[in-house]
């Protein structure tokens, strides 16, 4: 296999010889590889039908590589960029075909949840405090998409399908949930506003972020 | 595998491959640390996926990666059970690709 750096992924997969070929075969068995290895807990790997499913993700990860290349910007390799995408193929399929059969529900108390964990008389006040605040402050589809994901911790994948609604959109409607809920907490007096915090708590960091950039 | 689909066998159900524990998180972060944890201005999972390459690289070089990338950072923290799943596989993908001789 030829090493490449991050010019020379690009240079190969965009010319118009042989080296496209080279380059895509190459590519084609490095994130079979690692999509392998980071689906090991995920799927069933001595399945007869593991090995096909994973070539289809690589396939459909491929394209929109190709497809994307002109947005690769060299901040990080150039494989780990195209294995992220991979992956997100990959888990985006696997989340909806684990939550396809299971229906939204909008009657299901937080209390109720396996994850609760109601460790004390206290806990279980709180949450059932929770679960009234949520009745009064949010919309019934807020509270369908906070249930389904806090609650039922369903995948964003399955609630979007589900919906029929976007990632974007999906994501909107339960931050603009949170954000009602957490004022309602702060107004309570059962949260701390962020805002009236001591400046030592809320500290710069000192490494300027690079998600500015990205902004 | 080929040979199957030459004969247009069709592949086994996709649910049917996955094991037992791919499913809601077993850790969740209770509610109220989500809602202590929400900001007026966040990354959604589009955002973070775009830098999550970037994030993962910054964590094997022991970066301060919460002051480069904070929105990426609580988000993951938010307990985003899609991009922390993302992020688990994408690191193994890593460390197995990185082994290929």
């Amino acid at each position: 296999m030829t090493e490449r750096d991050n010019a020379r992924w690009i240079e190969d997969l965009t010319s118009e010889d042989g080296r496209r070929t080279e380059a895509l075969g190459d590519l084609r068995i490095i994130l079979l590889r690692g999509l392998v290895g980071a689906l090991h807990n995920v799927l069933q790997q001595d399945h007869q039908d593991f090995a096909g499913y994973c070539e289809d993700f690589v396939q459909e990860a491929l394209i929109i590589i190709l497809r994307r290349l002109g947005d690769f910007q060299g901040l990080s390799r150039f494989t780990t960029w195209a294995h992220k995408i991979t992956i997100r193929v990959a888990l985006a399929e696997l989340r909806r075909a684990r939550w396809n059969d299971v229906p939204l529900k909008d009657d299901e108390s937080i209390a109720s949840s396996p994850d609760a964990a109601l460790e004390s008389v206290e806990d279980h006040m709180m949450l059932t405090w929770v679960q009234k605040i949520m009745d009064e402050e949010l919309t019934p589809l807020q509270k369908t998409a906070l249930t389904a994901l806090a609650v039922q911790g369903m995948s964003s994948d399955a609630v979007v399908v589900k919906l029929g609604t976007t990632r974007g959109a999906l994501y909107k409607l339960v931050h603009d949930a949170r954000l009602k809920l957490r004022q309602r907490l702060i107004r309570e007096g059962v949260m701390v506003d962020p805002a009236e915090q001591k400046p030592k708590e809320r500290k710069s960091p000192a490494v300027p972020s690079r998600e500015v950039e990205h902004a | 595998m080929l040979d199957r689909r030459a004969k247009e066998i069709p592949l086994t159900p996709l649910k049917d491959l996955l094991q037992p524990g791919f499913g809601p998180p077993t850790a969740m972060p209770d509610l109220r640390t989500i809602l202590e944890m929400t900001d007026e201005e966040e990354l959604d999972c589009d955002q973070t996926c775009e830098l999550l390459d970037q994030y993962v690289e910054g964590l094997e070089r022991h970066d301060n990666v919460t002051a480069l990338f904070p929105g990426v950072d609580r988000h993951l923290k938010r307990g985003c059970p899609d991009c922390n799943a993302e992020l688990k596989a994408l690191q193994a993908a890593i460390e197995v690709a990185d082994t290929i001789p």
